[in-house]
């Protein structure tokens, strides 16, 4: 079969379904890039079928992630466009992409419409809030809550996303001279600048190293931070690297980028398969020193996520956060086992870190996690 | 088509860079349709050299704006020259002038130019390199954003100023965050991965002359296979053509054992990575290299 198109008209033609499909597939396409796309194929007078993948993966395409479902939409339209359905087979169904978490917060109606299926995490259109306990243990949270219990994290993620931050700051003595304001300042004096002014860098990015524990007894909490962080990370202010870790250190960072998140948490939850199989922090953490040593600076905040129930070697935890405590700005622990009054860190693995944290923090509730964002806040 | 992108991967090569038809068109869709191109893959694939290259291919200037965290306004596009400013008023004092205005101090004459707008106000065609991008603030992708759709700058006490010449803009990124659609929706898009074992040679070849052809299939070999392993730092373009010139220096006959063991350090940058080459990887890549060859 030929591999190219009879002319440019066809060409186009062809480039308007495909414009249709992407958009349809949730590829984000604006005018600006279709247009570029229309005039770069009748620039080049472009009819071959792999020259116009080139110029639809330059023009049309933004982003690494979607170069796959381009190409194999590309293939899809080209099969169908090529061979014409005799009777009205209705539009090509592209394979679906993964659904993105939207969750939205809809307050006043009744409670009947919450579901009890996880899947409904995935997609959330709008569902009844009552209200959520804010000091109540995630861990006696119904299911069905869970929604809501999002909505307010994202909310309150939000309220520090939304904190405005300058690069510069007024500052009295030190820092580099502000001409315009102390020009601005010489206009009471006739033009004679009598008072310097000052300004200083505000330190923007605290870097974030979080590990996180998934063992069994933590999923849940550990979800939930997850998605915190998550709704944190959209303030670009942070700089966020998150593992997570039962057995061995994993790396998610690279997820939090996307926008199928509550995907990526799943194939987190289906990746460690075993969950109870006990929980090695001194061994996750020497990992984090070795292999990720160089996240670990005197400009970063480390925080570790754990129960603490170590079933590895105790020593080896005990350098490990010796030498995070070293070398990091701070350290948290959050431990959501806090949230109990009479909780005492007396778990061996515990007790052994205890000494090097900075903070440490509970994460077993809503409020509990407003505590923590609030660590980052000043 | 086909005649182009032959014509700009020939000029590209002439100019020493190997190009597939994707960076060809890419090139010359910029130009035609006078659009940014924002180029992203791993670290060492040669994202920064398309642009000394076109550089060079253009003949013209390039101007570098190399981003990290906290870069503001003020060192990117333009700044106010306040103690030529200062100066000049106390001057206009001295000698009683008073047939000045404010807008006198504020001409294009007290103008910093900083690398956007000295790429915008060039007196000719230069490249532009917006470097790792991914580096700056957000708030600074939104400063850009008027530069890359309208080729212009706004500067409030002068008004809008348009380039006189549109500069070609390459900007790239290492993606250590997610740059934001408003800036992407503008650009071409370039996605460069690890070069295939045909581009890899002739870029090993072209770089490294010297280098013996058989030693020089056998060196990409290695890397390619080494490319498909754990580790946590893989070996760029840049990584491999630097162990070919190591292999040449030091006189290597063939890739094997004790010339990779002391050169290992112009490839790996990561203790861990060059521990496991020499324990557990390095037999069954030498086995590979001499099992195949192409």
């Amino acid at each position: 079969m030929a591999d190219t198109f009879d002319s440019v008209e066809t060409t186009i033609d062809f480039s308007l379904q495909l414009f249709r499909l992407l958009r349809k597939n949730r590829i984000q396409l604006g005018t600006f890039q279709t247009i570029a796309c229309t005039r770069a194929i009748l620039s080049l007078r472009a009819v071959n079928h792999t020259s116009l993948l080139c110029i639809y993966r330059i023009t049309l395409i933004n982003r690494k992630e979607d170069l796959f479902h381009l190409k194999q939409l590309f293939a899809l339209l080209l099969e169908s466009y090529r061979s014409p359905p005799s009777a009205e087979q209705g539009e090509i169904e592209a394979p679906e992409k993964d659904q993105v978490l939207t969750v939205k917060r809809r307050e006043g109606t009744d409670e009947s419409s919450c579901g009890n299926d996880e899947e409904e995490l995935a997609e959330i259109e709008g569902y009844s809030v009552a209200e959520v306990d804010h000091h109540k243990d995630f861990r006696y949270m119904p299911k069905d809550e869970y929604p809501a219990i999002l909505a307010v994290l994202e909310q309150i993620a939000k309220k520090y996303v939304s904190a405005a931050r300058r690069k510069t700051k007024k500052s009295k003595r030190s820092g580099i001279i502000d001409l315009r304001s102390s020009v601005r300042d010489s206009a009471k004096f006739d033009g004679e600048i009598v008072n310097w002014h000052y300004k200083k860098k505000l330190l923007t990015h605290t870097r974030l190293v979080i590990v996180v524990d998934v063992s069994g007894s933590m999923e849940v909490y550990s979800k939930f931070l997850l998605n915190f962080l998550y709704f944190l990370n959209q303030n670009r202010h942070f700089n966020v690297e998150v593992f997570v870790f039962s057995m061995t250190l994993q790396p998610l960072t690279e997820y939090f980028r996307l926008k199928n998140f509550q995907a990526m948490l799943d194939a987190v939850s289906l990746h460690f398969s075993g969950w109870s199989g006990g929980t090695k922090i001194g061994a996750a953490l020497a990992d984090l020193n070795e292999s990720y040593g160089s996240l670990v600076t005197s400009k970063s905040v480390v925080v570790i996520m754990s129960d603490g129930w170590d079933t590895g070697d105790v020593n080896v935890l005990d350098h490990a956060m010796a030498k995070i405590s070293n070398r990091a700005k701070s350290v948290v622990w959050i431990n959501p086992l806090k949230g109990d009054d009479n909780y005492e860190p007396l778990a061996l693995g515990m007790a052994t870190a205890r000494p090097y944290c900075d903070e440490f923090v509970s994460g077993h509730s809503v409020e509990s996690l407003r505590e923590f964002a609030r660590l980052f806040s000043a | 088509m086909d005649d182009v992108n032959d014509d700009t991967v020939a000029a590209l090569r002439r100019n020493g860079y190997i190009a597939d038809a994707e960076i060809a068109t890419a090139l010359y869709l910029a130009e035609e349709l006078d659009k940014p191109i924002l180029i992203e893959g791993e670290a060492g694939v040669g994202k920064t050299e398309i642009a000394h290259v076109l550089a060079k291919l253009k003949k013209t200037e390039l101007i570098r704006l190399q981003c990290y965290e906290g870069l503001d306004f003020n060192s990117a596009l333009y700044e106010w020259n306040y103690q030529k400013q200062i100066l000049s008023v106390r001057l206009h004092e001295l000698k009683n002038k008073t047939d000045v205005g404010i807008s006198d101090f504020y001409s294009e004459e007290y103008l910093s130019y900083r690398p956007i707008s000295k790429a915008l106000m060039a007196d000719r065609r230069v490249v532009l390199l917006i470097d790792e991008i991914d580096r700056a603030d957000e708030e600074f992708e939104a400063l850009l954003l008027e530069t890359l759709a309208e080729y212009q700058l706004t500067i409030p006490e002068l008004g809008s100023v348009k380039a006189k010449f549109k500069p070609y803009i390459i900007l790239t990124s290492n993606r250590t965050r997610e740059l934001s659609d408003a800036l992407r929706r503008r650009c071409l898009y370039l996605w460069m991965d690890y070069p295939n074992y045909a581009k890899e040679l002739a870029v090993i070849q072209l770089k490294v002359p010297e280098l013996d052809s058989e030693l020089a299939a056998k060196a990409t070999q290695f890397v390619q296979a080494l490319r498909e392993q754990d580790l946590s730092k893989v070996p760029g373009l840049s990584e491999a053509v630097d162990w070919s010139r190591a292999l040449q220096v030091t006189g290597a006959k063939t890739v094997d054992r004790n010339a990779v063991k002391n050169t290992v350090g112009c490839l790996l940058k990561d203790r861990r990575d060059i521990v496991k080459l020499k324990t557990e990887m390095l037999d069954p890549l030498l086995a590979k290299v001499g099992d195949q060859p192409r």
